[in-house]
């Protein structure tokens, strides 16, 4: 029996479909902010890798720096500028030794006693090329030579080497032998830097 | 009275995820900066990074004529060393291209006294030669008072000389 004081039915089933729409919405809002968090570290737990790697390099690079540039400069040093019309500026800039028109390995194997011509270059080819010739040197003094060149300049290529001992001079001989030496050398010269 | 608990402790943890996001963009940042002024250095790792195919392909002929002056036996002399690259193959350097060797062939000729003297010097310049080199031909023609030989081995050129006695570039005592 319904009394005039009883709470109608219909009010209490909207309260309480109010109560329930509020606390749906309320978990609804925490779930979404529970999410946002979890985006948050996920996003954190990235940038920490990512520091530690960029760290980690620049450590490395900062450790090795002395060495990096030391060997850029070995490197870059002996680069043969790009000659004979070729539309390649240099990239030596103020390191470049140029001494002469020819590169510093010519020069040097020129005055050990080679007599030296520019060769023909292939096509596209970032390069220079010389062709060397000497009867002048025994092998006791070609190895060092070579040794020291290609040393100096970790781009000179010996695409071709010939050395014969002359006809005149019998096989075991006891005397110093001057060799015929021919060689062909190629050198990178780059294009950019 | 759950709701509340949640509420408290995703408000906690996202202040102390925020902290963290502001501490690592710091880091970020500091970092850049210090990457910033290695940016030179890195440059030029770049650059001889660019330039290794380069450098690898070049067998040190020196090395070589080193190797075969070393393991010439006394009974043996030589009349002609050749060595030639071929194989060549392009390489893509920034706007240039550089023809790098593949391969390397090397022909001794010469005269010995003794049966085997230019089987020892093969066999031991192979060892001294890169992985994957091999002898070509070995010719020996018997002769009054010598017996005159022509020995050809073929050597790649993929970086590995260190049975020459090459060092890196890079090592300590070679720069």
């Amino acid at each position: 029996m319904i009394t005039p004081y009883t709470p109608k039915p219909r009010s209490a089933i909207a309260l309480a479909l109010f109560v329930v729409a509020v606390f749906s919405a309320e978990m609804f809002w925490l779930y979404n902010w529970h999410i946002s968090n979890e985006a948050l570290y996920v996003n954190n737990v990235r940038q920490a890798n990512q520091n530690y790697l960029d760290e980690r390099k620049l450590t490395q690079l900062k450790a090795a720096a002395v060495r990096i540039n030391s060997l850029y400069l070995r490197l870059q040093d002996p680069i043969v500028p790009a000659r004979d019309g070729q539309q390649l500026p240099s990239i030596e800039g103020a390191n470049a030794r140029q001494n002469g028109p020819e590169p510093v390995v010519i020069q040097d194997l020129t005055k050990a006693g080679f007599v030296a011509v520019p060769g023909t270059k292939r096509r596209h080819e970032a390069s220079v090329v010389f062709e060397l010739a000497s009867d002048r040197l025994e092998f006791h003094r070609i190895v060092p030579l070579f040794a020291q060149e290609e040393n100096s300049n970790a781009f000179l290529f010996i695409d071709h080497l010939e050395l014969k001992r002359p006809a005149t001079t019998e096989p075991f001989s006891v005397h110093p032998t001057a060799l015929e030496s021919r060689l062909k050398v190629r050198m990178f010269t780059s294009a950019t830097q | 009275m759950p709701a509340v608990v949640w509420l408290v402790y995703e408000w906690q943890v996202g202040e102390d995820k925020r902290a963290r996001a502001a501490q690592l963009a710091n880091d970020a940042a500091r970092i850049a900066a210090a990457k910033k002024a290695l940016a030179d250095t890195e440059r030029k790792l770049r650059r001889i990074e660019d330039l290794t195919p380069v450098l690898r392909a070049r067998l040190p002929i020196s090395a070589v004529l080193g190797k075969i002056e070393q393991f010439t036996p006394r009974d043996l002399v030589l009349s002609r060393i050749t060595i030639d690259s071929g194989n060549f193959q392009p390489v893509q350097l920034e706007k240039s291209l550089f023809q790098i060797p593949g391969q390397i062939m090397i022909v001794i000729e010469g005269e010995q006294t003794a049966a085997d003297a230019s089987k020892s010097l093969a066999e031991k310049l192979l060892q001294s030669l890169p992985p994957g080199s091999k002898i070509s031909e070995t010719n020996l023609v018997e002769g009054t008072p010598f017996k005159t030989f022509r020995l050809t081995l073929s050597a790649p050129a993929n970086g590995n000389y260190f049975g020459l006695g090459v060092t890196k570039i890079a090592a300590e005592n070679s720069l």
